[in-house]
């Protein structure tokens, strides 16, 4: 019969046996399997552990060879090459700017101004020493600044020499800059120097713009809570090799691409800088370049 | 093969996918600025413009986003049914050759640049965790054809002579 019984229902001693052998191979089996479960097990976890400490190895290595960073360089009052270029930069503006050029533009904000003393709409740059993207954007931003007021006490260094992103880009610090104009007010915050000390202060409304708004990174710029400048607003790459001095020599040069970039840069901030202000002044607002940059800023806005 | 692996999978690499995607599209775009902090050792935009943010000339990101693509039909439930060894090996590979990678870029971030990039080691832990899991559903998918030698296999037949 096919369950194993003969016709008087007993089970026959072949089929018996049959059945036993099955037992004891399908145990076997499953024995085996266990083993090579448990093999491979123990082989996975093995190779998972050596990619992990491979990987933490690295991690160590590049975080016991960061133990040497830099002093930072000095920070030393501009030299009068410097101010005066600025100051004869601020008049000028690009009839073509080159906004290619402007990585980063602003982004426009919706949230409520930050107020001078005075009750003027303010710009706040928070920014550090040793970063290069803060390297290049100070210097269109003094530059924008400039077309409204006064800057003065303005001091130069370098961002710092180990920083891959942009080592000893030439540059401005605001850190004792001081700043005077009939339309909006300017804190510069220089919060970490170039060896990445703390050295600023930040207010809770500062802190929570920088941190909610800017995302915690250098540098950032608001706009009188119209637009944010996160990041540089242009390569670092292209004051690769300059000291401030040369930097300050190109800067009325628009046809140079240290020029045209920190124009270009320029007239986008003093555009964001118009949307504050209502336009004012007139003859800073309605220029060729920042009437561009506007038009460029507005087209961010659809 | 655990149920969950395919999904888990799966979910995984559109994760993979949705950031090395941020990661393209923001390595293209100019006017895309990654949103990530640049303090101190995390600056995404160190790492993403550095010289080691190409191999061979060919951008990291939109690598990155290929390798993740190319998962999915690795992951697939009909993959991770499949019985055929190249399918099980080649997963393996493939996911080991991500590994890989991810070690050269951590040792590009950690040691040469100096800079973390937030979002790359989102990249990283992703495909480090896909890796972890498909070797361990590998590990535990048992083929079926397990070749068992019995000693005895005659006797059962013959003991009743």
């Amino acid at each position: 019969m096919a369950d194993g019984r003969d016709e008087k229902g007993r089970t026959s001693t072949k089929y018996a046996a049959k059945k036993a052998a099955s037992e004891r191979i399908a145990a076997q089996r499953a024995a085996q399997q266990r083993a090579e479960r448990k093999r491979n097990l123990l082989m996975a976890g093995g190779g998972v552990l050596a990619v992990v400490v491979v990987i933490g190895g690295i991690v160590f290595a590049g975080l016991s060879s960061k133990k040497s960073t830099s002093a930072g360089h000095p920070v030393v009052p501009a030299s009068a090459t410097v101010t005066n270029a600025i100051t004869a930069a601020a008049p000028l503006t690009s009839a073509t700017p080159t906004l290619s050029t402007v990585t980063g533009p602003p982004k426009a904000l919706t949230g409520a101004a930050l107020t001078s003393t005075s009750g003027k709409p303010e710009v706040l740059y928070v920014g550090a020493d040793y970063c290069p993207y803060c390297g290049v954007t100070r210097w269109p931003l003094a530059i924008a600044l400039s077309r409204f007021g006064t800057l003065s006490n303005l001091q130069t260094t370098y961002s710092a020499a180990n920083d891959t992103a942009g080592p000893n880009t030439p540059t401005l610090d605001f850190r004792n800059a001081t700043y005077k104009s009939d339309y909006i007010g300017f804190v510069g915050i220089e919060y970490e120097d170039g060896a990445q000390k703390v050295i600023g202060k930040l207010t809770t409304e500062q802190n929570t713009l920088f941190n909610n708004v800017g995302g915690g990174a250098f540098p950032f710029i608001d706009f009188g809570g119209k637009w944010m400048q996160s990041g540089a607003s242009y390569a670092t790459a292209t004051l690769a090799g300059l000291t401030p001095e040369a930097v300050a020599g190109q800067l009325t040069d628009t046809s140079s691409k240290v020029g045209s970039s920190i124009q270009a840069s320029a007239d986008v901030f003093t555009a964001s800088i118009c949307d504050m202000t209502g336009g004012k002044p007139t003859n800073v607002c309605t220029s060729a370049g920042v009437v561009a940059a506007t038009a460029a800023l507005a087209s961010l806005t659809k | 093969m655990p149920v969950w692996t395919a999904p888990v999978c799966l979910l995984l690499t559109a994760i993979g996918i949705g950031i090395a995607t941020y990661l393209t599209i923001a390595h293209y775009d100019t006017h895309v600025s990654l949103v990530c902090a640049a303090k101190g050792a995390i600056d995404c935009q160190a790492v993403t413009t550095s010289p080691q943010s190409k191999v061979f000339g060919i951008p990291v990101a939109p690598l990155g986003l290929a390798y993740f693509v190319a998962m999915i039909p690795l992951n697939l439930p009909v993959a991770w049914r499949s019985a055929d060894p190249r399918i099980k090996i080649g997963r393996l590979l493939y996911g080991l050759a991500g590994i890989g990678f991810v070690c050269y870029l951590v040792y590009a971030e950690a040691v040469i640049i100096k800079k973390i990039c937030l979002w790359c080691t989102g990249v990283h832990i992703t495909t480090l965790v896909l890796f972890v899991v498909t070797v361990f559903a590998s590990a535990l998918a048992i083929p079926t054809d397990v070749d068992v030698v019995d000693d005895d296999d005659d006797e059962g037949d013959d003991s009743d002579g």
